[in-house]
């Protein structure tokens, strides 16, 4: 009876023992480096003056309100393929478009190396054009691998961009499309294309300096 | 026609004193009228003044200021307000409403205290994150024609929508997020093992809260969501 327990139960709950503690090592989620911003040691006490106190709360208050945009903004959600053009507490338009495909392209003779991403960060509209012609780049020609033209007045494109165009800088912009079968999908070299209705809607709006958040 | 000099300036003392007289009263009653305005004001910002509500606020300012100050996305649990916002440079750029049943309440409540912690820790980082059950959102025939087009890998272009996945955070915190749509598990296996784990956890404390939401928001929170990214708390109160 006792060499049963010992040879059969014993090893059996070694077993299982083991499994389960494996199992919660595995579940465990892994230790994520905690910044300073996780603790408390960079904050600073509210001054005891009550006074004192509440000069410092307005003046947080208005640090605080230099970073939100205050009216209008436009969001690109490259994750959904949405543009919204927004205020922090209503949707003026909730647009499909196609953002950065995430796709390489290496130049076999040059070694020249794009990756077609929407840039992610904080912009600002600086330009807006309306019958927007769009001047080829090198990667345009590589990838049809076709020749890049001597002439440069054989690199514009008069139907590609649609019927408006708003620039968000470094040669980005938000732009109509001859592709809206593709909305939805991250298809573009980096640009965001949007449905003709939304990209007029958006062009009369939107101010020259209105921010642009992309995430 | 004479002009009597003296009957005039009787008439004038007769109608100048009363007229004074009421001038001065007017001034005397709106000179209490306005002590007692500012007695009122002064008492109501004396019931205003909450000091222990202003470092909340304090601190919960400091934080978001210094998250602000990053390029960081930074996810939002504001339960003051019951609303789920994802944050960039300060600005809102997604939300979603948080709306629980009356019976989730203690769990909510329970989630804001375990997250707080003995230090009142208004951020933590999201520790992982487990996708359930997804469906595709664009069928991969059309994908590998549209990227042999754009000479881009199909794989690159789908979506994963989400049925259902967790956001995890340590000390066994997690938020389900669930949508309507009925996907595929991404792994059996894999979903059983997590779901072992946090049944062993259980007895050990575990919070979990559950979110019904839109999938096209899933989505986006799915996506948007990476282990390491800053979780701020408004807490309820």
């Amino acid at each position: 009876m006792r060499r049963w327990i010992l040879f059969v139960i014993v090893p059996l709950a070694v077993i299982l023992g083991g499994l389960v503690l494996a199992i919660m090592i595995l579940t465990s989620p892994p230790r994520i480096k905690e910044a300073a911003i996780y603790n408390d040691s960079t904050l600073t006490p509210l001054p005891q003056d009550r006074k004192a106190a509440q000069k410092e709360l307005q003046q947080m208050k208005a640090a605080l309100a230099k970073f939100r945009p205050g009216g209008r903004y436009i969001v690109i959600n490259t994750h959904a393929n949405k543009v919204v053009y927004r205020t922090e507490d209503s949707i003026i338009i909730d647009a499909t478009c196609s953002t950065g495909s995430g796709g390489q392209l290496t130049d076999s003779i040059t070694g020249r190396h794009w990756v077609f991403d929407t840039p992610r960060g904080v912009f600002k509209i600086d330009s807006k054009l309306k019958e927007p012609w769009w001047r080829k780049p090198d990667w345009a020609y590589i990838e049809e691998e076709e020749k890049i033209p001597r002439d440069e007045s054989e690199r514009y494109d008069p139907e590609m961009l649609g019927a408006y165009a708003v620039g968000f800088g470094d040669g980005y912009f938000i732009h109509g499309t001859i592709y809206e079968r593709l909305l939805g999908i991250s298809v573009t070299h980096g640009c965001v294309r949007l449905g003709s209705a939304d990209i007029e809607k958006l062009y009369k709006d939107v101010k020259m300096g209105t921010p642009v958040y992309v995430f | 026609m004479s002009f009597d000099g003296g009957k005039f300036g009787l008439r004038l003392r007769r109608l100048f004193l009363p007229a004074v007289f009421l001038m001065l009263c007017t001034v005397t009653i709106s000179c209490n009228q306005k002590k007692e305005e500012t007695s009122q004001a002064a008492t109501s910002s004396d019931k205003k003044w909450n000091r222990a509500s202003a470092e909340w606020d304090y601190r919960l300012m400091q934080t978001e200021l210094s998250l602000a100050k990053t390029l960081d996305l930074c996810l939002v649990l504001d339960l003051k307000h019951g609303k789920l916002k994802l944050k960039l440079k300060g600005a809102v750029v997604w939300n979603y409403p948080m709306n629980f049943s009356a019976s989730d309440s203690d769990k909510v409540s329970d989630f804001m205290h375990r997250f707080l912690g003995d230090n009142n820790r208004l951020v933590r980082p999201l520790a992982d994150k487990h996708l359930f059950a997804a469906e595709r959102k664009t069928p991969d025939s059309v994908l590998a024609i549209v990227g042999k087009a754009v000479n881009v890998n199909p794989e690159l272009l789908q979506r994963e929508l989400p049925e259902r996945f967790q956001l995890i955070w340590d000390d066994n915190m997690i938020l389900e997020v669930r949508t309507d749509i009925t996907g595929k598990p991404l792994s059996k296996l894999g979903n059983a093992v997590i779901e072992i784990g946090q049944a062993l956890k259980r007895p050990f404390g575990e919070t979990m809260i559950v979110l019904s939401m839109r999938v096209d928001d899933a989505l986006t929170l799915y996506r948007a969501a990476t282990p390491g990214m800053p979780t701020l708390i408004y807490p309820s109160y």
